[in-house]
């Protein structure tokens, strides 16, 4: 396996290089420390976000929420009015009036940062909901059959659940009778905004955390209520502590710094360092000659290029981790758990491809080391701005950024790290990153095999 | 400047590397190699001299594959290198001219490299490894990075990374060069013991006459990019004058010239140049003429500051081809 052997020797080069492995390690750091100090400590900024709510709930007939008609729509809307920074009392968000028409262009001038939209039905999803969590509980209590025999012999008298409410009193009246039926219907509350925007990930991230708080608090309300109603005597040894909800806080309800945003940047950028390492490398074989060497021995393309893959993509992990520490280390605020450091790293795998495909197109144009770290450079450092890694970017420039995988490189990993989305919430990224890798590799492979490996 | 003389040499044993009408023109229009056919005899070790930028270099990287003629072609061994099959190509070792080491392995490195890129076991490659270390005597800098190396020991890691997978044809391109006189011998007294006990096809590239005369069975000069003469080193001698060469520097460069001219018309000098401000006579036995030579200087009132007498070299083959010295 010559490839193994490439791979080897080229690690073997890049830990025995001190200068570029100082520089291609250190120098990100150097940065990722310096943004550090300067945008994050001292705290966030505690600055409403401005949005629009345009809630289109009909409302519905509330069991819990008190005899008759009630709009969860209104109810959720007041919840983000409501909405403040951790220990401060600056509201999170400013809701602002507008029509959807409004709405949209107000969203393509970046004035408000998301538009959420409430369904017509959402107010009978969250019945729904309810219902379904009053015969859960019930039936975890006393169990399925026992209702219905209950309910067939009449034995605990004739209580019934008021389609109004909650009126379950069975302690002295001993009744109980028909469970609601929890129907099936399910309401999608839509948060639209521009992706690349900072403002919109942080605010559909805190919109996603609060609506999920919100119908587990309203859970949480039916659960109670419900284990209230029925008698100690009648449950199946379950203890009110073991049925309780945990409520989570919500992510995102902290200050973000510039740092947060800034930190996933700032990996992109030392991950796009990388590339100068990958251009110089193979520029040093070509300038000192041993290119030539290899080229007549039976080695073939495939075990230089896939073999100087393997090292430089190690690295680029072992960078990524390294800084993902570093910034930790100086207050990045990790919102993501132990899998988004898997994503994460993934995400760091396929960006680091991509540098190593960027590296092998300026090694195919340099003529020596110097050369190749000079154009390295010029090539990598004005990428890093127009990602936006460091600075965020004018929204039309991201119509072009968009085909570059570092700049889907950045988004997700802003989206996983920062703002804790999941896996599916970043695939179209993924998927585009991925997309983006090989067509770039393809270009750099034949660029540099065409250029350097075949006989001049 | 006497007429070129293109000889064929002795024909003999099977082909190892044939060139037919090769020619490389470079993008900027200089031809490096123009026409050069010639066959390189199996177990011979062949030498391939020429002053800097006469083509050497480029003919070898078009016979190793390393350039693509502009036209002709290569064969090694019948095949085409640019289509060569896998034997073929393992059959070539290369030492290039540079020193074309990885200054951050050390030299036992280096030799693994090379051995897993021509597929040698690791077993047989680490034996090989030591074995070439120890020929080249650079055993006690097996595991030493070869950035600390000194000149002469990365020129010899150079020369042994060539000769790691046991190539059949072996090209050396300057492989002396720029080394200090212990070197120099460890080098030559190898490729002395590759055609005597390994029986290895050398092509040998220099501009170190007493190496190649010393070592070659035959010698190819080259000059502008084409071949002025192939003949072994010795008919090569001889075909441009026998004799002894007696080298003379005056006081008064600006005599050279009516020197010459006496000198030529002298009886028994078979021929006179003046190469680098020196005047340089071929006689059949030098030495004797020598009074008569001083007393003819004399009358003309030329004074000699040095003077030297030595055998016919391949380098006068040179100068008597081109009218110029190798290094010119």
């Amino acid at each position: 396996m010559k490839f193994a052997t490439i791979a080897v020797k080229g690690l073997k080069e890049i830990v025995r290089d001190r200068g570029l492995l100082a520089m291609t390690l250190l120098f990100p750091v150097v940065f990722m420390l310096v943004f550090g100090y300067a945008f994050g400590v001292g705290g966030g900024q505690n600055t409403p976000y401005v949005i629009v709510v345009l809630n289109n709930d009909s409302g519905a007939s509330s069991s819990i929420m008190g005899s008759g008609h009630f709009n969860f729509g209104e109810n959720f809307t007041q919840v983000l009015r409501d909405l403040k920074y951790e220990n401060s009392t600056v509201s999170m968000l400013t809701l602002q009036n507008a029509t959807r028409e409004e709405a949209l262009k107000l969203l393509m001038k970046r004035s408000i940062a998301c538009i959420v939209t409430i369904p017509n039905n959402f107010s009978e999803a969250m019945e729904a909901t309810i219902n379904s969590t009053i015969r859960t509980t019930v039936t975890s209590l006393v169990g399925e059959t026992a209702i219905t025999l209950f309910q067939q012999t009449g034995g605990l008298g004739n209580a019934t659940f008021p389609s109004g409410g909650m009126n379950f009193t069975l302690p002295g009246n001993e009744t109980l009778a028909t469970l609601p039926e929890a129907e099936n219907i399910t309401a999608t509350v839509s948060i639209e905004g521009d992706m690349g925007y900072i403002n919109f990930g942080t605010t559909q991230s805190i919109i996603r955390g609060v609506l999920s708080n919100y119908i587990e608090t309203v859970q949480s309300d039916a659960k109670k209520q419900v284990l209230q109603a029925v008698p100690k005597e009648i449950s199946v040894g379950e203890d009110l502590q073991h049925v309780s909800v945990d409520v989570e806080s919500v992510s995102g309800t902290k200050a973000f710094s510039t740092f947060d945003y800034q930190a996933p940047g700032i990996i992109v950028f030392g991950l796009l360092m990388g590339s100068i390492g990958v251009a110089a490398a193979l520029a040093r074989e070509t300038e000192s000659q041993t290119l030539s060497r290899l080229k007549v021995s039976l080695m073939r393309s495939f075990d230089l290029l896939f073999g100087t893959l393997l090292p430089w993509t190690l690295l680029a992990i072992a960078q990524l981790l390294i800084l993902f520490g570093v910034a930790l280390a100086i207050g990045f605020d990790w919102v993501g758990g132990a899998s988004s450091l898997f994503i994460a790293i993934f995400i760091g795998f396929i960006a680091g491809v991509a540098c190593i495909s960027l590296g092998l197109l300026v090694a195919a144009f340099s003529r020596s080391e110097s050369h190749a770290t000079t154009l390295g450079i010029l090539v990598s450092v004005p990428l890093s701005f127009l990602i936006g890694a460091f600075f965020p970017l004018p929204s039309q420039s991201e119509v072009v950024t968009a085909f570059l995988p570092w700049r889907q490189a950045f988004t997700a990993l802003t989206s996983v790290l920062t703002y804790g989305a999941r896996l599916q919430d970043i695939m179209p990224n993924i998927t585009a990153m991925i997309l983006e890798t090989a067509v770039l590799f393809a270009l750099g492979v034949i660029a540099f095999a065409k250029v350097r490996l075949k006989a001049e | 400047m006497v007429p070129l003389l293109r000889v064929e040499g002795p024909e003999s044993g099977s082909v190892a590397i044939e060139t037919r009408n090769l020619s490389k023109r470079y993008p900027g229009g200089v031809l490096a190699v123009d026409g050069l056919s010639l066959r390189v005899w199996k177990g011979e070790v062949f030498g391939f001299l020429g002053p800097n930028g006469a083509g050497k270099t480029t003919s070898i990287k078009m016979m190793v594959g390393l350039l693509k003629p502009t036209s002709g072609e290569v064969l090694i061994e019948g095949e085409r290198i640019q289509t060569a099959s896998k034997r073929v190509k393992k059959s070539i070792g290369v030492c290039p001219q540079d020193i074309v080491v990885w200054s951050r392995l050390t030299c036992m490195e280096n030799l693994l490299v090379i051995a897993d890129m021509y597929e040698v076991p690791r077993k047989v490659a680490v034996k090989r490894c030591e074995k070439l270390l120890d020929d080249l005597k650079l055993t006690d800098k097996k595991n030493v990075l070869t950035s600390s190396l000194s000149g002469g020991m990365k020129r010899r890691l150079n020369v042994a990374m060539a000769l790691i997978h046991n190539p059949e044809i072996v090209v050396l391109d300057e492989p002396t060069a720029g080394l200090d006189p212990q070197s120099r011998l460890v080098v030559t007294e190898y490729i002395k013991g590759l055609k005597e006990t390994k029986k290895l096809t050398v092509i040998l590239t220099t501009h170190e006459m007493d190496i190649a005369d010393q070592l070659s069975d035959r010698v190819a000069i080259i000059d502008h990019g084409k071949l002025l003469v192939l003949d072994t080193p010795e008919n090569l001698k001889d075909r441009v004058g026998r004799g002894d060469i007696m080298e003379m520097a005056l006081n008064d460069e600006a005599k050279n010239e009516s020197v010459r001219e006496a000198l030529e018309s002298m009886e028994g000098i078979e021929e006179v140049n003046e190469t680098r401000g020196r005047i340089v006579v071929r006689a059949l036995d030098a030495a004797s003429k020598l009074p008569e030579i001083f007393t003819l200087l004399e009358s003309m009132e030329a004074k000699v500051s040095n003077v030297s007498l030595r055998r016919n070299s391949l380098e006068d083959v040179f100068i008597t081809l081109t009218g110029r010295g190798l290094r010119e």
